[in-house]
This record gives C-alpha cells, sequence and structure tokens, in this order.
C-alpha cells in the first residue's frame, strides 16, 4: 500500500525536469491545481458536513465570501469552521 | 558567535521558508489531526492493535485511501485487491506531483523522495496557491508538519478515543474543503477563468462519477485532465493564468 501510494507520487518528479517541458505542456499543468480544487470540492464539498448538505453549501459560501474579501486563508478557515458548527445546533 | 555572512543569508533564507510552510500548514494541520483522529478511533474500532494505526498513517500518509482500506479490509478482501484499489485512488497524486514538478526550483537530488511521499490533496493545493517557482524546502515544510499532525491525530485518535466533540470534529473536517475554497477565490478574483476550469472539472467530475464504472478517483483525474486540456487549447499563446 505504501508503495502505490508513494511511487505515483515519486515518477513525476524524477522524471519531469521544468525546463525542458513545452510551453504549452507547462501551460497545461498550470491549470491543474485550479482544476484539482474544483474537483476536490465538488461534489465532495458539498457533503463535507456528514449528512448535511445544507450546512456544507451554506459553509461553503461563508469561505469564499470570506476569502473575497479578505486573502487570509486562516481568517476563512476560522470563520467558516466555527460557523460549521454553530450551524449544527441551529439545524 | 561568528558566523560568514553568506551562511548566515542562507539560514534566514531558510527559516524564512520553514516559517512560511508551517504557517500555510495550520489549516491542513487542524483538519488532519480531527480526520486522523476519526481513523485511529475506526482502527481501534476494529480491533486492531495501535501499531497497526500507527503504521498506516505514518507508512501510508494518504487519508481517503487509509479509510477504504480499512473499511475493505474488515469486509475480508483479498490485500492484492486492497493493494490494487488504493493505487487507483491515489494515482490522482501522479497528475498533481507532475504538476508541482514543473514548479519545483532545482531541488535536491535527496529532497525529491520527501516531496513526493508529501503530496496529498491538501498539500499540492496549498503549495500551488503563490506563484512563481517554489522551494523544495517550504513544500517539504508543509507536508512535514501536515505528516506530523495526521500521524499525532491518528495516535490521539486511537488512545483517546474523538475527544473532541463530533460536532466540532465535522466541522474541523469540513475546514479541509474551506481551505480549498479559500485557495480558489483569490484566484478566481485575478482571473475569471480560474472558475471556469474549476468549475467544468467539478461539474465532470460529478458527471463522470456517477458512470459507476469509473470509480471516484478516477472520474477526479479525468475531470482535472480534460477541463485542464480544453482550457489549454482554448487558450491563445499568452497565458492568462501564468505560471510565474
Amino acid at each position: 500500500m505504501a508503495a502505490v501510494t508513494f511511487i505515483p507520487r515519486l515518477l513525476p518528479l524524477i522524471f519531469l525536469k521544468a525546463d525542458k517541458l513545452p510551453e504549452k505542456f507547462k501551460q497545461f499543468l498550470s491549470y491543474i491545481p485550479y482544476a484539482v480544487l474544483g474537483a476536490l470540492i465538488i461534489p465532495a464539498g458539498l457533503s463535507g458536513i456528514p449528512d448535511s448538505h445544507l450546512i456544507s453549501v451554506l459553509v461553503l459560501l461563508i469561505a469564499a465570501l470570506v476569502s473575497w474579501y479578505r486573502k487570509s486563508v486562516v481568517l476563512s478557515f476560522v470563520v467558516s469552521v466555527l460557523a460549521a458548527w454553530g450551524l449544527q445546533f441551529v439545524f | 558567535m561568528v558566523v560568514n555572512k553568506r551562511n548566515k543569508k542562507s539560514t534566514n533564507r531558510s527559516t524564512h521558508l520553514i516559517l512560511s510552510g508551517l504557517k500555510d500548514a495550520v489549516p491542513i494541520m487542524l483538519g488532519y489531526f480531527s480526520v486522523a483522529m476519526a481513523f485511529g478511533l475506526l482502527v481501534k474500532s476494529a480491533g486492531l492493535y495501535l501499531k497497526d494505526a500507527v503504521l498506516f498513517s505514518t507508512v501510508v500518509f494518504a487519508g481517503a485511501s487509509q479509510f477504504m482500506a480499512l473499511n475493505m479490509l474488515m469486509s475480508g478482501i483479498s490485500p492484492l485487491s486492497i493493494v490494487a484499489a488504493t493505487f487507483l485512488v491515489n494515482f490522482r497524486h501522479f497528475v498533481m506531483s507532475a504538476s508541482l514538478g514543473s514548479r519545483l526550483d532545482k531541488p535536491k537530488i535527496w529532497q525529491i523522495p520527501l516531496i513526493a511521499f508529501g503530496v496529498t490533496d491538501e498539500t499540492f493545493s496549498v503549495v500551488m496557491a503563490g506563484k512563481g517557482s517554489l522551494s523544495a524546502v517550504y513544500v517539504i515544510t508543509v507536508s512535514f508538519f501536515s505528516y506530523i499532525s495526521w500521524a499525532g491525530g491518528t495516535v490521539s485518535g486511537y488512545l483517546l478515543g474523538t475527544f473532541i466533540p463530533d460536532a466540532l470534529g465535522d466541522s474541523l473536517g469540513m475546514g479541509l474543503y474551506v481551505l480549498f475554497v479559500a485557495l480558489l477565490v483569490p484566484e478566481i478574483k485575478k482571473h475569471l477563468k480560474v472558475l471556469w476550469v474549476a468549475l467544468s472539472s467539478g461539474l465532470l467530475n460529478v458527471v463522470l462519477g456517477s458512470v459507476s464504472q469509473i470509480g471516484q478517483s478516477w472520474s477526479l483525474v479525468l475531470g482535472v485532465i480534460i477541463s485542464s486540456m480544453v482550457f489549454t487549447l482554448l487558450t491563445p499563446k499568452e497565458p492568462e493564468v501564468p505560471s510565474e
């Protein structure tokens, strides 16, 4: 299990050298983080609070709002987690 | 104390990198700790030993697939099938490592396995949030503290149960998704295109995931690759989302 976890993480780091890649491929690789974030949030994040899509979605919206106005990951995290906690007593 | 100027300069740089790595790792650490506690507790309730829980978390260091493997183990599925399933689930990190590798600033050879070991959904997302090239020390620091928290959470969960109340534990787990949103939104503010990339990849993930033959991890990998590829092809020479 350790090997099959480690190897896919290792191979690209060994074989892909940043300065030797074609521009177009680099551009492709630069989109991947955003695509990954999208696919991590949708759909798993929508049920991040087990059994409550409503709270999960509300919390993600709160996180989005806070990070839109304040570019602090920690602030978004604290506010949203507290909101998630509180909302579980409301709903 | 006599420190030659050059050494002092490079020490300062390392200290700075380590501190910023630690700072960026904090949300991951909080989320990981509570999720890992749940894992530790689950291992215990499955009747396995503390050493099994610790080995699981320290040698494998892969959230979702650990839960999956434990489930499969309990339902008596053969070890070989578990390993195969783990490989499929973790293959998404292949794509992430490739993207990460293209931003790394000349890592030393001994740093590469350390970086590779620490690639998770969360550490990858956090380190890639910045612009420009990434120092190996910074990347390793983020993974290291995340790893410590994952291992610590597992042990605490096994020994103490989840002493954090359920509602708070769930909220901290939810915090990992909050983290993803908080990393994404500032980028969307800069380039609206980021929203389309993320949204299309998420929707593809849902659509492909509902085609049951593919399985969840593959739908994520395919969604990510397809949407990144489409937007690469749609974008003319000058990228609107440059890597520098």
